[in-house]
């Protein structure tokens, strides 16, 4: 009986040719019929039910024995029957194998009268009872569901990501709300302090000069302190107005073309007897061709704060040192003074807002702690950076470059946008920190920024367009890869390289991402940098950088120092071997090369490095001392762009060589 | 004797600027507010305004724009004071058609050269 049940060709007479082959090839066909997941059914061209499996059983919850001779509308939802009917006739027409209902979503009924998804596959057949139509019919509700699964989690993360948008925009206002508000009240403020300060400090000067009558030792001392401190007041409310001004975006730089040299002369006639009184004297080390693009008050304001600042430092009877010159990328600024001196650990606090030396002043405070920082904003609003050497007891050597194409004189044509400064690299790791990610790319000249959420990276895209965004797929969820996809959608980010750093396995993600490059797992800093400089612009103002090869750390550093106050970048190599591999790394623009480097010479080296076709013609300059085998010098010669004699003073010469051969 | 009319309405600062001026030989009309200012300004020669901006009834704009109206003080240097700091407000000073300005606190030396300039 059971078996009868399941028997396939019920409707229809067993096979009677050959009866052995045809009994054999019925049952292979019956057990594959009934092993399918899909369910089966066959259907005359009438529509009747000649055949079905056991998962179309299943699926429909009928009985095999209620459905055969059946219509096969019975499985049609009733809205649907009549156009089912129409559909049937025009598949008998053009009978092909084909799915059902191209683009449609299809339906079938079951027994009880509920309705489930499906999708079905035709195929017509023919039979000695004429052309018949087999139809595979898979219940796809799980899959239906899934999918209204995800459209649900996307539609709710995409509300959610608008409602962060629209809360970072209400805070972006809130914070631009702020910050108008913090500059009014700090005009006004200062407005209100300067009033009163107005009447001291006049009343004290007209004291001072003793109109009404004279005044004894301690009333001229007396008045004396208040001339002094009153003016140190105006001067901290001065400070306070502009590093307000300087922060909230409000000071405008207003760039002309100028002679570096004439301001500079020009800030000094101010300050000199400031320095006279303390007998220090003032050398000037300018180049008076050097011509530079910047806001003219506000760049004799920095040489004013760092002049005032050497003056204010350095003992009676020292010596101030003043320089400028030209360099490949723009303008090298210096102020040198035989003053105190900073200790290391303070050379970057003294930038600080507020920041004041602590022990090392002795006495020193007079000034508002503000100028060294409004300096270095000055600084680098005009594109360019800052920065201290000093030796404690010996002096300090304040540096500033002004990168050539970083202001634009109003109505000259703005540059395209690869000249201006390279916004940071953005960067989210996890096996690796992103600050040990961080410190290989800056050591590249990379500015970086790290970061440790996805959000982080689109929110901070928004503010600055980063040169590139860095990823260890590890860091972040898959809820997060939406992010990423929505960065890649924006039109103003779209261009942004990703990279993302990742495992064999991860690499079908990285692609899934949209990332322009996946750096395998563990990250070596070579393949990292190798990758970001395939996908990264280089820009204008980009250093220089120059390979420096030789194995005595002292000279390394001289050379680091003398390339790097230039504005060029170099890369450090104590021997032959770590050369050629930095060289595989990153291209440089220039190299510099000891002739007598241990393990492998420098013309050895040399000659390595010229077998590449990239630097065959990289300018290499070959730095010698006594003691080189005449042959092997004439080759050196012959293989470098130009030689020097390391015992000689030879710093200026050689950035002179320097910026000819690279430029 | 050259005559300043200073509209200040800071009696500290009136008598500040005062001291210094009278210290250089200049005779002071004294004001304490913009109205003031003009109705000494009607029936009296004057040489040169030093005018505060902010000022009760009549501000130093105000002023400013009636003098100029008349065809006597057209020509007549009238210098603004003001304690603000902010750019802005220098530039509208000079918009405004000023002669110039000068900033609180007073440089009182400053002030001497800049009134004996003026009036050469």
């Amino acid at each position: 009986m059971e078996e009868q049940n399941r028997d396939p060709t019920k409707a229809e007479a067993a096979p009677s040719a050959e009866p052995h082959l045809h009994i054999q090839s019925y049952w292979r066909f019956r057990d594959l019929l009934e092993a399918a997941p899909d369910g089966i059914l066959e259907v005359e061209r009438d529509g009747t039910i000649v055949l079905l499996n056991a998962a179309a059983e299943r699926m429909f919850g009928y009985k095999r024995e209620e459905l055969l001779g059946q219509l096969i509308e019975v499985l049609v939802p009733e809205s649907l029957r009549q156009r089912h009917h129409e559909h049937r006739d025009r598949y008998a027409e053009h009978p092909v194998t084909r799915p059902m209902g191209i683009g449609l979503e299809l339906f079938a009924r079951r027994k009880d009268g509920s309705e489930f998804p499906v999708e079905i596959s035709l195929s017509p057949i023919r039979s000695t009872q004429g052309s018949r139509v087999i139809a595979i019919v898979r219940d796809i509700t799980s899959r239906k569901q899934a999918e209204a699964q995800i459209n649900a989690m996307y539609r709710e993360f995409a509300a959610e990501l608008e409602e962060k948008n629209r809360q970072l925009e209400i805070r972006n206002r809130e914070v631009e709300r702020a910050n108008r508000l913090k500059s009014e009240f700090l005009a006004s403020i200062s407005h209100e302090l300067r009033t009163p300060l107005h009447t001291i400090i006049g009343f004290a000067d007209l004291l001072a000069e003793e109109l009404k009558g004279a005044l004894n030792p301690d009333q001229k001392r007396f008045v004396a302190h208040i001339q002094h401190d009153s003016r140190h007041l105006l001067e901290l409310i001065n400070d306070i107005l502009d590093l307000s001004k300087i922060e909230s975006g409000r000071l405008e730089l207003h760039p002309e073309v100028f002679k570096a040299s004439d301001a500079i002369a020009e800030t000094l006639v101010g300050l000199r007897p400031m320095a006279t009184n303390k007998q220090i004297d003032i050398t000037e080390v300018l180049d008076p061709d050097l011509t530079i693009t910047a806001d003219r008050v506000r760049f004799k304001e920095i040489f004013y704060n760092l002049i005032s600042n050497a003056i204010k430092f350095t003992p009676e009877k020292g010596h101030i040192t003043v320089e400028c010159r030209q360099m490949s990328a723009g303008a090298f600024f210096a102020v040198s003074d035989t003053g105190i001196g900073i200790e290391p650990s303070e050379h970057q606090a003294i930038f600080d807002k507020f920041y004041q030396l602590g022990s090392t002043t002795r006495g020193v405070r007079e000034g508002t702690g503000l100028g060294l920082a409004i300096t270095k904003n000055l600084v680098e609003m005009h594109g360019g950076r800052i920065w201290v050497e000093s030796t404690p007891g010996q002096g300090s050597r304040f540096q500033f470059v002004i990168p050539s194409e970083a202001l634009q004189v109003p109505g000259k044509q703005r540059q395209p946008e690869s000249d201006s400064r390279p916004g940071p690299v953005l960067i989210l790791g996890k096996e690796q920190t992103p600050e040990e990610l961080a410190a290989i790319l800056r050591e590249e000249g990379y500015t970086v920024l790290p970061v440790s959420t996805i959000r982080e990276i689109v929110e901070k895209s928004r503010m600055i367009p980063p040169t590139a965004v860095v990823v260890d797929l590890s860091a972040i969820g898959t809820e997060s890869c939406r992010v990423l996809q929505d960065l890649r959608t924006n039109e103003d980010m779209a261009q942004i390289p990703i990279l993302a750093l990742a495992t064999r396995r991860e690499q079908n993600l990285a692609t899934l991402l949209g990332a322009n490059a996946a750096v395998r797992k563990p990250i070596e800093p070579a393949s990292l940098l190798r990758a970001l400089q395939e996908h990264v612009q280089p820009w204008a103002g980009a250093p220089s950088r120059i390979l420096v090869v030789d194995d005595e750390a002292e000279v390394r550093e001289v050379l680091d120092e003398t390339l790097r106050s230039s504005g060029l970048l170099p890369l450090l190599a104590p021997s032959g071997k770590q050369a050629l591999e930095m060289l595989a790394r990153s291209p440089v623009s220039a190299a510099l090369i000891d002739a007598l480097t241990p393990e492998m010479s420098g013309l050895e080296l040399i000659l390595r490095i010229r077998q590449n076709p990239q630097y065959a013609k990289l300018p290499i300059i070959a730095l010698t001392s006594h003691g080189m085998d005449e042959p092997d010098a004439f080759i050196l010669n012959r293989q470098a762009n130009a030689t020097f004699f390391k015992a000689f003073p030879w710093e200026k010469h050689l950035l002179a060589k320097i910026e000819e051969l690279i430029r | 004797m050259k005559r300043i009319l200073v509209a200040e309405d800071r009696p500290a600062s009136l008598e500040l600027i005062r001291t210094v001026l009278e210290s250089i030989g200049y005779e002071v009309i004294e004001a304490a507010d913009g109205q003031e200012a003009l109705e000494k300004a009607a029936y009296t020669s004057i040489d040169l305004f030093l005018l505060d901006l902010q000022m009760p009834k009549l501000d130093g704009f105000e002023v400013l724009q009636q003098l100029r109206r008349q065809s006597r003080f057209q020509h007549t240097p009238i210098i603004a004071i003001t304690a603000s700091a902010m750019e802005s407000d220098r530039e509208r000073v000079i918009a405004a058609g000023f002669t110039g300005y000068i900033t609180k606190p007073v440089d009182i030396r400053f002030l001497r050269s800049e009134m004996e300039r003026l009036l050469k």
